[in-house]
């Protein structure tokens, strides 16, 4: 196998620079293989300096258009971590509604739209759509429904207004909830299910390549952890949400803006894959049956399944809005006011798993309810040495197969991931057709 | 109320310099009378998530940092089918799929509203930074006026 190799896929974004896989193979040695990318949220520490607890969120959660809810609440729990706010049980079940809609919105969006196309051999989703309509209208029927419980919930699907530090501005009516409980039963979880046969016809396609690795996601003693729970790797187990440096462990590397992160081997995953490895048993029942319809094992060390538990998360969280529902419904809404009063001020650190794994957020408090720091740590982050090592094993066992071959392998790879590149600007890049503009 | 239906979609993000004009301008909007009936959203960065406020739309306007190699804050009114958006089909991430990409979509899935009218501002500065530049923030009541124009023509 003295092969030479050199790829170097430039998936240029709006900011030049982003998201570059690079691999260099020097008769038969690997040279590189590595993801380049620069992460954007770091910038955003230095803007919350000295902004007051009540705009932390609103802030944090316009760092990403697709990230925004996950953002939203994982601030919102580190702020009243740091000021004592105590949640109202209605919160919290409102809260994991949310996540749950965030995660649903997400995941479909992902499965359908960048890795299901892959599967297909199709470069895009677009030559798809002709052929495939219904699987695109399903598509976009699932993340209207996981929309909508975001836009009753918290006000408006992007960027959340009502979630505010100790509770809700306002809450969904009792016809609101009951309608999109309706929803979930009638057209949620019956494309949840279309999915996971459209999934499973394709699931052919999906690479098998095995590299186990270090899993770290939340995980509660209650439920599968999606809101809450305390950080738990499948290395070192439990450790308290407010040591999570001792986790991320967070180191420079040449090739990327973005920090790598390490815990007990040189690199650890996050995301579905992880919350799969180390909670799966906590899923609801028809979760459970998605995956075993779609061959996904407990203790699955193969990356590209990420995506299939993206599936399996969809059927989780469509069933358990239900159940979160039900649960509200039975216990009456209550026009409850957030709890806004400050018991103590200093440090405070929140973390939700947010669809690409888990956020961490950290923010340091002033007697006048001002932040003296922030520190912010992406899951897109911590996967990135993931992403390299996962590379590093891939590209010797693939090398037999063609340049276009392993670089559709790499780039896939890599979408299996879904990082966080480029949502920090949105231009329009305009060329006028026979300078029409008025 | 007004049987057409238009929405005043704002893309971008406040965070970005001057990619935050579309919320400035959708903020300088919200205190229009004549606007009262129109419903405003704030796109932000998803641009996926706007295909949900096509559906059953007569009009959209999006108001967006438009790279159109012109001088700073100039405005420009187009239909989103008289120009070339660039469309990428390599993305490696959801965060990388634009308003081009969205269309597209929206267009092969039906969602299409009636019209798509874009409202594009030329930045000046795209850093990591809240605020406007000054020739981008000078823009807004022009571009508050053109959209009102728009309304107007749209309805009648």
């Amino acid at each position: 196998m003295s092969k030479n190799l050199d790829i170097n896929v430039h998936h240029l974004t709006r900011v030049e620079g982003h998201g570059n896989i690079v691999v260099n193979m020097k008769e038969g040695r690997l040279e590189k293989a590595e993801l380049q990318i620069v992460e954007a949220p770091r910038y955003f520490e230095a803007m919350l300096k000295g902004r007051s607890f009540h705009d932390a969120a609103i802030i944090t959660s316009r760092i990403c258009g697709i990230c925004s809810l996950g953002h939203q609440m994982t601030s919102l729990k580190a702020t009243e971590d740091a000021l004592g706010l105590e949640l109202s049980e209605q919160t919290i079940l409102l809260r994991k509604l949310l996540v749950n809609g965030a995660t649903l919105q997400s995941n479909v969006l992902h499965v359908y739209f960048l890795v299901a196309p892959d599967l297909l051999n199709a470069p895009s989703v677009f030559p798809l759509i002709p052929t495939h309509t219904d699987v695109i209208l399903r598509a976009l029927r699932m993340k209207r429904l996981a929309n909508d419980i975001g836009d009753i919930v918290s006000g408006r699907a992007v960027h959340p207004i009502t979630p505010v530090p100790g509770g809700f501005t306002k809450i969904p009516s009792v016809g609101e909830l009951k309608e999109i409980r309706r929803r979930l039963v009638e057209e949620g979880i019956p494309d949840v299910l279309e999915t996971v046969e459209t999934v499973k016809a394709l699931a052919g396609g999906i690479p098998d390549f095995v590299r186990e690795t270090e899993y770290i996601s939340l995980k509660d003693k209650n439920e599968y952890a999606l809101y809450e729970g305390d950080i738990y790797s499948s290395d070192t187990g439990i450790t308290d949400v407010h040591d999570y440096r001792s986790i991320t462990n967070e180191f420079v590397v040449p090739h990327s803006t973005s920090k790598h992160a390490k815990n007990a081997r040189s690199s650890y995953m996050v995301g579905a894959l992880a919350r799969w490895n180390n909670n799966y048993s906590q899923l609801t029942d028809t979760a459970l049956k998605a995956a075993e319809e779609l061959g996904l094992k407990s203790d699955c060390y193969n990356p590209y399944m990420n995506s299939v538990a993206q599936v399996v998360e969809c059927a989780h969280c469509a069933e358990d809005s239900i159940k979160i529902i039900d649960q509200l419904l039975e216990m009456g809404l209550k026009d409850e006011k957030p709890n806004q009063t400050p018991t103590k001020y200093g440090v405070g650190t929140g973390s939700n798993e947010v669809p690409r794994g888990i956020l961490f957020h950290e923010y340091e408090y002033d007697r006048r309810g001002n932040i003296i720091t922030a520190n912010c740590i992406i899951p897109t982050g911590q996967n990135l040495a993931n992403i390299d090592e996962d590379m590093k094993k891939l590209v010797p066992e693939i090398i037999d197969k063609s340049k276009a071959d392993i670089t559709k392998h790499l780039e896939m790879l890599v979408r299996a991931y879904d990082p966080c590149i480029s949502c920090s600007v949105h231009l329009l890049n305009v060329e006028f057709i026979d300078d029409t503009e008025s | 109320m007004d049987s057409a239906t238009t929405k005043i979609i704002a893309v971008g993000n406040s965070l970005y310099g001057d990619d935050g004009v579309g919320e400035a301008v959708l903020n300088a909007l919200t205190d229009i009378p004549e606007l009262e009936n129109v419903e405003l959203i704030d796109g932000a960065t998803d641009a996926l998530g706007l295909i949900d406020y096509f559906v059953d739309t007569d009009h959209v306007i999006i108001i967006d940092a438009a790279s159109m190699d012109k001088k700073p804050g100039t405005i420009a009114v187009f239909d989103a089918d008289q120009v070339n958006l660039m469309i990428k089909s390599d993305h490696l991430s959801l965060h990388g799929i634009s308003l081009a990409e969205t269309f597209e979509i929206a267009k092969y899935a039906k969602s299409l509203p009636g019209k798509i009218t874009i409202v594009g501002i030329e930045p000046q500065q795209l850093t990591v930074a809240a605020g406007l530049s000054e020739p981008v923030a000078q823009a807004i009541p022009e571009a508050v006026s053109k959209i009102i124009e728009l309304y107007h023509s749209s309805i009648n």
